[in-house]
């Protein structure tokens, strides 16, 4: 036999034995200049600061991930794209119109590189499939369709997530360059520099004993680089530093950059912010640095649960309790106790990472925040009254809220459950993906539970009542940092840090109820503390003794899906100064603000579709937006 | 165009084309019982296996990819020998997928001519537009403010072009007060959409009646105007060539499947009540 080297695609090969007109390699290479061309040829227009957010989903599925095809997702990444740049395409198992309220700004798609394509195999029915016991009852599942195709990816999810996932079905990460190569073509058609951006990117899905550990990875670059390696799986290591070992080598090697976010820690049973490293030994100050040097973002808020803050944590937060998932580990195998709690959410991670920085002289837990929606539909959906779902098979309908989407020895969690939510919103200079990344690694961010709010966040030294009534974009990155900054050191005579909170609301959305600032420091003993200060608010309503503004009211009728805006305000500003300021201790302070109350995506299934849904189910919401912290430490330095 | 490239657009040349190439690609008669082990095969490896594991294989780690390479070869040639590859699904399906690339990458890839590409430009002119944008300057009357954001809106909005004329200055508000070339999208994500419809209507300069948005009641003033324009062929050039390579794609595709069921013979054996249904 004349061999052939199995690497080279096919039409590759046909072009080299018959001299076609396919694209030589280096027209390949020009492409890909092409696009550099273009966002160089924005970013000469670039403006001398961020003038409005960019709001995009840095984390959704499609038909591509095995999970989500099996779920019965069939629509496939330019789909999801088409769909994020504001066309209508059909959802897959309702047969549904779906449209966003308004296109989105960016996407990465990010299909479980485990077994990427996995699904088609199964699908189709493949012979490796077929000459498996699972492999042949799930293909049938599949066939059928409906609840017996839920059930089997149900199955799959829990045989995976314990590690019993059969190994003739699994796909070594070679066998998945195919589908990679798709997932990369996708992404270079639909990139659109300056009008839409369109991320490479893939989710590395560890989890030791069903405890999450997933991480998205982004790349920065264009295919030309991504197309030289293919995603990291967590079959090869689920330890997250072998995953910086296959960034770092991606980087060294091919000259790109990359960077992973990690989600989904009320999942983790403790092990997300652990305070060993996955080999078991204690954190240093290189771990710490390489951490956030890989992982300058957290993924707060998704469609499996809020992880911003959880009440056991902060009981004197009464807002604390949002779309709280607490059951167990992913698949509810193992029980959630409350010593596991510290190690997910992210305030209480944020307080932890003070404390070790003067431990150790290096701060691991010093993320940015962002939201992203994990919808397994290709459909990047957020909004309550567009809401899509975690999988196709609980796309909008009657049943879907009383569907249990886990159930394991812990306990169950309903359809009901799930959240809709959220967004990322990253105040890049420009609508390019080297714009975009480079305000995510400088941490620029914050997470929406889906509204579009805007949202400004400045620290300094000596923002004045003044500096806040109009647009604050300009004192504030004249005189302070904006969020996911360090303040600089105090100047002589200065004793607190101000900052300039701002928020507008989604013009196509509800009134706002208030602006927070939640403070988190170490004390001289070395324990952590955590305060929520109401910064700004609607209305005429005076604090308590306790320095609480009372509850804003609700306009929401639950049984017509309906609320107004005669409560809230369009926008909200202030100046604020810390009035407990230590100078000696390190700290940090981001901004939570709260929308007057709205339906939850239940109250509209229940007016659209008549659905049932059980008693006692929450009909309406508080959304939310976080930001990245600014961070103080003591005679300066970055955390 | 030229001769070679008329031909080449011809389904029935593309068809002798591929198969010559499948021809050539399969080599003489695969009668030889040969199995070569070269270094193009370990190249082909240690690629793979670096692009996957950021690492080389060890020797152990190549010798077992080249055995399980050797075991699919020749349980491969074995089954083909069978005929096992007739009536199997998957590799129907497989086959088929491969024809429709190599029928796709025949229309539409490798370089276009000028005047094809003029051509298609200006056949399909709407494709290629860039959008209205509007400059404007505008001020905000809130509920905050106003017991009647409206009517004072009203209010400053004749005082404009009264004698002498009073510019109206509103209320403090985070919103941006003056915008240069957006479009009616960057009106919508900033101001909502009842405010970018009303601001896309206006037919010329100055200050704009009250518009409504879910902030207050504006003034606006539009201070420039830029009606949606066809993009000029120089401009648009990089969306005509990805566009016509598309559809000559999609072209190739369907006029390659033609082609090929001329040569068959269909013959439709179904019930009547099942016609309507078939393919």
């Amino acid at each position: 036999m004349r061999h052939a080297h199995p690497l080279l695609p096919f039409p590759a090969l046909l072009a080299f034995a018959c001299g076609s007109p396919e694209p030589k390699p280096e027209d390949v290479q020009s492409e890909a200049e092409a696009q550099l061309d273009e966002e160089e040829e924005v970013a000469q227009d670039a403006p001398a600061f961020p003038t409005r957010p960019l709001f995009g989903d840095t984390h959704l599925h499609t038909s591509f991930s095995f999970d989500a095809g099996t779920f019965g997702a069939r629509l496939e990444p330019a789909d999801a794209y088409r769909f994020a740049k504001g066309q209508e395409v059909t959802a897959t198992v309702s047969g549904l119109p779906a449209k966003l309220s308004r296109p989105l700004d960016f996407l990465v798609v990010a299909d479980h590189s485990e077994n990427l394509g996995f699904f088609r195999a199964l699908k189709d029915g493949d012979e490796r499939v077929m000459a498996n016991e699972y492999g042949r009852k799930w293909h049938e599942a599949v066939v059928a369709g409906g609840q017996a195709s839920v059930d089997a990816s149900i199955e799959i999810i829990k045989m995976f997530s314990q590690g019993q996932f059969p190994e003739e079905l699994t796909l070594s990460p070679e066998q998945t360059r195919p589908m990679w190569q798709e997932v990369i073509q996708a992404a270079e058609d639909a990139n659109d520099p300056g009008r839409f951006t369109a991320f490479i990117g893939y989710e590395w899905t560890s989890m030791p004993s069903s405890q999450n550990l997933h991480r998205v990875v982004i790349f920065k670059d264009g295919g030309d680089k991504a197309g030289q390696v293919v995603p990291f799986s967590a079959d090869i290591s689920d330890d997250p530093e072998k995953l910086w070992d296959a960034m770092d080598a991606y980087e060294d090697r091919i000259g790109g950059r990359v960077l992973a976010i990690p989600h989904n820690g009320n999942l983790s049973n403790g092990l997300m912010f652990a305070l060993t490293t996955q080999e078991g030994r204690s954190f240093d100050a290189d771990y710490a640095r390489r951490r956030m040097q890989h992982e300058p973002l957290y993924e707060v808020t998704q469609i499996k649960g809020d992880g911003e803050a959880h009440p056991f944590l902060s009981p004197n937060d009464e807002f604390a309790d949002y779309e709280t998932w607490d059951v167990g580990n992913l698949d509810a195998s193992i029980k959630k106790t409350d010593d596991m709690l510290a190690g997910e959410y992210a305030r209480e991670a944020l307080k932890t990472g003070l404390r070790l920085q003067t431990e150790l002289g290096a701060n691991p837990f010093a993320f940015g925040m962002i939201g992203s929606t994990d919808s397994h539909t290709a459909l990047a959906t957020a909004d309550s009254d567009n809401f899509f779902g975690k999988h196709s098979g609980v796309e909008p309908s009657a049943v879907r809220a009383s569907h249990q989407v886990i159930s394991g020895e812990a306990g169950e969690l309903y359809g009901w459950q799930m959240t809709a939510s959220g967004y990322a919103a990253v105040w890049a200079h420009q609508n390019t993906r080297a714009s975009i990344f480079e305000a995510m690694e400088r941490k620029e961010t914050y997470a929406t539970t889906g509204p579009r709010m805007v949202v400004r966040f400045f620290g300094g030294w000596d923002f004045s009542e003044e500096d806040s009534a109009g647009d604050v974009a300009e004192v504030g990155y004249d005189r302070g940092v904006p969020m996911g900054g360090t303040l600089a050191a105090p100047g002589d005579g200065q004793a607190a840090p101000t900052f300039l909170v701002s928020v507008l609301k989604d013009p196509e959305g509800a009134n706002l109820d208030r602006a927070q600032v939640v403070k988190g420091w170490v004390d001289a003993e070395g324990k952590t503390h955590e305060k929520v200060y109401d910064v700004v608010w609607s209305g005429d309503r005076v604090p308590g003794e306790d320095g609480k503004v009372g509850p804003v009211g609700s306009t929401v009728d639950e049984a017509k899906a309906t609320y107004e805006n005669t409560i809230g305000a369009p926008q909200l500003t202030r100046t604020w100064t810390d009035p407990d300021f230590d100078p000696a201790r390190p700290a940090f302070y981001y901004v939570r603000v709260l929308q007057i109350p709205t339906p939850r995506w239940t109250a509209y299934d229940r007016v659209r579709f008549d659905a049932k849904v059980p008693d006692g189910v929450p009909m309406s919401t508080q959304e939310r937006a976080y930001t990245s912290p600014i961070w103080y430490t003591p005679n300066e330095g970055s955390p | 165009m030229s001769t070679l490239r008329r031909l080449a657009s011809e389904p029935l040349v593309q068809f002798l084309a591929i198969g010559a190439c499948v021809f050539a690609l399969a080599g003489p008669a695969p009668s030889s019982d040969e199995i070569v082990i070269d270094e193009g095969l370990v190249w082909s490896i240690t690629t793979r296996w670096q692009a996957a594991r950021q690492r080389p294989p060890t020797q152990a780690e190549l010798d077992e990819e080249i055995a399980q390479h050797l075991r699919q070869e020749v349980l491969t040639r074995e089954a083909m020998k069978m005929g096992l590859h007739h009536d199997d699904i998957v590799i129907q399906r497989r086959l088929a997928q491969k024809m429709d690339f190599l029928a796709s990458d025949l229309g539409g890839a490798g370089a276009f001519g000028m005047d094809e590409l003029r051509a298609w430009h200006t056949e399909h002119a709407e494709l290629f537009t860039e959008p209205a944008t509007v400059g404007l300057r505008q001020v905000l009357f809130t509920e905050e403010q106003h017991t009647d954001p409206k009517d004072a809106a009203w209010v400053a909005y004749a005082a404009i072009s009264a004698d002498p004329p009073t510019v109206p200055t509103g209320d403090a508000s985070l919103l941006p007060a003056s915008l240069e070339a957006a479009t009616a999208q960057d009106l919508r994500a900033t101001f909502g959409p009842g405010f970018a419809s009303g601001v896309m209507k206006a037919e010329g300069l100055g200050w704009l009646p009250p518009i409504a948005s879910s902030f207050g009641v504006h003034l606006v003033e539009v201070t420039s105007l830029t009606p949606a324009r066809p993009l000029s062929f120089e401009e648009a050039r990089d969306d005509v060539q990805a566009e016509l390579t598309r559809a000559r794609r999609m072209q190739a595709r369907e006029d390659f499947y033609q082609a090929a069921l001329e040569r068959y013979e269909v013959i439709w054996d179904l019930p009547d009540e099942l016609v309507a249904e078939a393919p």
